[in-house]
């Protein structure tokens, strides 16, 4: 090996420790989870064109991408350690086959897919972002169980094995990050040549006759992200409209674009210290929402009222980093309380378990004089759906008081990102 | 102490049957002495007129007029009230060896536990489902335990026991003969008895014996309502709670005892449904309740509207048309198939009052407090965890007003603000408060010291080693 691949490896070692320390997370700061997500170059940029915003972390992703341009695979070569651990297995890996090498640049088009995607609010293969990855087992052990920790790892699960009989199948080809990169250095020479380059590039013939053109290629990933992207919203707008959809962390966008944005990196699921937060493998969210995290009450735990790690952690922007106060006037969805098996209403016990656990006292008992009846009455004006009625609620196995997603807001449905709803006050 | 009344007392006693010889003379004989005069059926001799002096009308004005009224007793502590506060107070007093006297309005024991037929008894386990409420509380239910048909669902966190009405009443009565207390039941506590310090030094009683006083050296005000601090002119804050009617339910067996105890908390549907917002919309077709120790009987509770717990207007007209609605919930019910021979049992002989006056005490226990699980130097007890609430200490300062000297206060109406007391108001609570009230009677009659400076490294030896846990 020679000096500079050492230099390489040195710094990639670096900045594998650093990510692991970041992520762990054993800094101080809550957000530095996100920021290790966000130095991938396709993530910062996808999370800027959907946020309509660059954020500071974001910045530094772009400058790496703008490295990128000048220098091919400027990141794979220092920074990303997901591709180093990778590499580290090729070396004990059981072939080092490289068939493979004549598959099309599937990282290419991912990435052309999920940027397209990104200008319609639903960046489709963003999860499969290479430090998106790297998070993700991080999850493993909060993610509730075992099967859906597993799951919650199970990208990177697939790319050990993989890595071991294929080798750098994943570098080479599939990563859409190292796609996107060079696509960057590709832009180099266009930036450098101007406008007969690119008209050279455009009009290229494909290599092999017979094949599609590379500029017809790009067109066709791009139409294939858009109408991706559109179905992929159209099933999150499905999802939103049905009376039992899930319910996402704080801060998260509206439900149409959740489950896009969303590159399942599991930084929320790791961050919650209530260990609320579960990636969703129940299908019931369709194949667009799988492992997106949803809010479970079904332990003892509920969404606190002194927290908001996880609005902090998120590098894709699927959830809005919101300051304490913010947070908890973000409505994650509402409680409703079912009288037909409620204790206090039907006479069987004196509870009001609700109303005592209840952190904005959102909830009172209210008498009904003409059924002579008592019932817990939710104020929708203080009620964020924190969950801590649900789990009080003695009842089981269904809760007489339970979060419910707010159903749509046909007012903000339709535009590209959709605000998320805040109690007012 | 030794003044007429005792002496006459024990002649009686020595005579009643000639049951008892001088060395086998029990507590309880001389409380069935107390009550039982001498035995001679048909007209009986002139009682010694008492000077009559009725109120009188002067200038449209109603006026009391200044009188002397007979001394029913003096006692070393006097306990009013003899609910859940109330009974554990003079029991545990008494079982110090110190004379206590206990006064109840009704004609039973036990309070809103027994006669307000609110027959579950919570909450008694922390977090983890451990009992942190024993002392005389426990030993209550220990005896119900070996009683057919006395209690139910005994040390099954989350489920809490629930108590037979009856059974309850027969234990206390019970465990107050045999403890050799006095007891005057059906005698109704109407004002205190102040010296010229303003310490209270007693409290005078209405009964058919007719208006009478009961001087001492300690009250326990156990009443509830704070009756007896309030008209001592103790600070309090009043408060509006929920007002409702319990009552039991007969020939129910086919409605919830098939389940047993962990179907009491069962939701009736196995998937939830997406519930509408705001007031429910189907009408309830009868309320059933929830099962109780005596086979086929339910006890129904009723929460009611927020009144005013001390109005005698605003209650009469709550207690009337909670007894109509009772009764229109049972036809609700017989319109159930299976259900055609239900019948009710019983309404409360009690109204469920909750919250009426908080005492302004030397601590005043606060939701803070209650929420970050506060500790105290001076505590006295736990109230069990209850929702998201952990357990959390009750101090002494809770039982002591601000300023009245020589009452202590005890159960529902302790000083706390209203979040705290509808925990605090709770019947294991309010056994807690009431142990504790009663152990510091004892020491500061035996201290010779008023209730703020009782030792209260004695008070909390006393209520260990009498099994009250203190953390
Ligand atoms: C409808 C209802 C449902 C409830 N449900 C539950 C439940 O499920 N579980 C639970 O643990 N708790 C429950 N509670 C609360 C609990 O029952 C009471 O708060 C508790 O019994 C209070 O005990 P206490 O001794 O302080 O007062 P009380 O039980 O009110 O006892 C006070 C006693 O003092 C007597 N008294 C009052 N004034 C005077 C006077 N001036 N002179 C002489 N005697 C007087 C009364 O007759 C009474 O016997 C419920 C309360 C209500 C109203
Ligand atoms: S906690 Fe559940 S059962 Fe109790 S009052 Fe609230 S909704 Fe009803």
């Amino acid at each position: 090996m020679n000096k500079r691949r050492w230099q390489s490896v040195l710094i990639r070692l670096l900045c594998l420790t650093a990510a692991l320390v970041l992520i762990w997370p054993l800094t101080p700061w809550d957000n530095a989870p996100r920021a290790v997500v966000e130095t991938s170059p396709l993530v910062a940029i996808c999370a800027s064109i959907i946020n309509r915003a660059i954020g500071f972390t974001a910045g530094i992703g772009i400058v790496f991408g703008m490295l990128s341009i000048l220098k091919k695979r400027w990141f794979c070569r220092f920074i990303c350690p997901t591709g180093l651990v990778l590499e580290g297995i090729v070396h004990i890996g059981l072939k080092r086959t490289s068939w493979w090498s004549r598959w099309p640049p599937l990282g290419q088009y991912a990435a052309a897919l999920t940027l397209v995607g990104a200008l319609i609010g639903y960046p489709v293969l963003l999860w499969l972002d290479p430090m998106a990855i790297f998070g993700s087992p991080f999850a493993i052990p909060v993610a509730g169980d075992l099967l859906s920790g597993l799951l919650a790892g199970s990208v990177l699960g697939i790319l050990l094995p993989l890595t071991l009989l294929l080798g750098g199948v994943w570098c080479g080809r599939l990563c859409p990050l190292g796609g996107f990169q060079d696509q960057l250095a590709a832009l180099k020479p266009i930036i450098a040549g101007g406008l007969r380059t690119f008209r050279i590039w455009v009009t290229a013939p494909p290599r092999r006759p017979g094949k599609i053109s590379r500029s017809r290629r790009a067109v066709l990933a791009s139409l294939f992200g858009f109408g991706l992207g559109l179905w992929g919203r159209n099933s999150g707008l499905a999802r939103a409209a049905s009376e039992d959809a899930p319910l996402r962390p704080p801060g998260a966008l509206p439900e149409e674009h959740f489950a896009g944005v969303c590159i399942r990196c599991g930084n929320c699921t790791a961050a919650c210290p209530a260990r609320i937060i579960r990636p969703d493998i129940t299908g019931k969210t369709g194949i667009a929402g799988l492992l997106a995290p949803t809010i479970r009450y079904d332990s003892k735990e509920y969404c606190r009222e002194d927290c908001n790690l996880c609005t902090q952690v998120c590098p894709s922007g699927a959830l809005q980093a919101l300051d304490l106060a913010t947070k908890q006037r973000y409505i994650i969805g509402e409680a409703l309380v079912d009288t037909s098996i409620c204790l206090l209403t039907l006479g069987k016990k004196e509870c009001d378990a609700c109303v005592v656990a209840c952190p904005y006292k959102a909830i009172a008992i209210s008498w009904d004089e003409n059924q002579y009846i008592s019932y817990p009455a939710v104020d929708p004006g203080k009620c964020n759906g924190c969950g801590a009625c649900e789990i009080a609620c003695p009842t089981n196995p269904v809760r007489a008081i339970s979060v419910w997603s707010l159903l749509p807001d046909t007012s903000t449905a339709g535009s590209v990102v959709a605000a998320p709803r805040f109690l007012s006050g | 102490m030794a003044d007429k009344l005792t002496r006459r007392e024990m002649i009686r006693a020595l005579t009643t049957g000639g049951l008892f010889t001088a060395g086998s003379m029990t507590p309880l004989a001389a409380l069935f002495a107390q009550q039982l005069g001498p035995a001679v059926r048909g007209p009986q001799p002139p009682e010694p007129a008492l000077p009559k002096a009725p109120a009188t009308l002067i200038d449209g004005k109603v006026v009391q007029p200044v009188r002397e009224l007979p001394v029913l007793r003096k006692t070393r502590i006097l306990v009013v009230g003899g609910g859940p506060a109330g009974t554990a107070a003079a029991l545990a007093a008494q079982r110090q060896g110190v004379e206590v006297t206990m006064v109840e309005r009704y004609g039973h024991l036990g309070g809103l536990a027994t006669g307000g037929l609110v027959l579950a008894i919570f909450p008694i386990y922390n977090r983890d489902g451990k009992q942190v409420i024993r002392g005389i509380g426990e030993e209550m239910m220990q005896r119900l335990d070996k009683l057919k048909f006395g209690i139910v669902d005994r040390n099954k966190p989350p489920l809490y026991p629930v108590v037979d009405a009856e059974a309850f009443k027969y234990v206390l009565a019970d465990m107050t003969l045999q403890s050799g207390m006095h007891a005057y039941l059906n005698c109704w506590g109407v004002d205190a008895i102040i010296d010229d310090s303003g310490a209270v030094r007693g409290a005078v009683f209405e009964s058919k014996s007719g208006r009478q006083a009961i001087l001492a050296d300690i009250v326990i005000d156990a009443s509830g309502d704070g009756d007896i601090y309030a008209a001592a002119g103790a600070a309090f804050t009043k408060v509006k709670d929920n007002i409702g009617l319990v009552s039991r339910m007969g020939n129910m067996d086919e409605v919830d005892m098939t389940g047993g105890a962990e179907a009491e908390h069962a939701s009736t549907e196995p998937v939830r449904k997406r519930p509408t917002h705001g007031a429910p919309v189907t009408q309830l077709d009868g309320k059933l309740g929830s099962q109780t120790p005596a086979p086929r009987v339910n006890w129904l509770n009723m929460k009611g509207p927020v009144a005013d717990g001390l109005d005698v207007a605003e209650l009469t007209s709550l207690e009337l048309k909670h007894r109509i609605a009772l009764w229109q919930n049972l036809e609700k019910v017989r319109q159930k198939p299976g259900h055609e021979d239900a019948f009710l049992l019983e309404t409360a002989p009690q109204m469920g009052v909750r919250l009426t006056r908080l005492l302004d005490g030397v601590q005043i226990l606060t939701e803070d407090m209650m929420k970050n699980g506060t500790t105290f130097k001076d505590v006295i007890g736990y109230s069990g965890a209850f929702a998201n609430v952990a357990e959390f200490q009750i101090p002494y300062g809770a039982l002591v007003p601000k300023k009245t000297e020589n009452v202590l206060v005890a159960g529902r109406c302790i000083a706390a603000d209203f979040a705290v007391a509808n925990i605090t108001r709770l019947i294991p609570v309010c056994w807690v408060t009431g142990e504790a009230a009663g152990i510091a009677a004892t020491l500061c009659v035996q201290d010779q010291c008023t209730p703020r400076n009782v030792d209260i490294a004695k008070l909390q030896n006393i209520l260990r080693q009498t099994g009250v846990y203190l953390g």
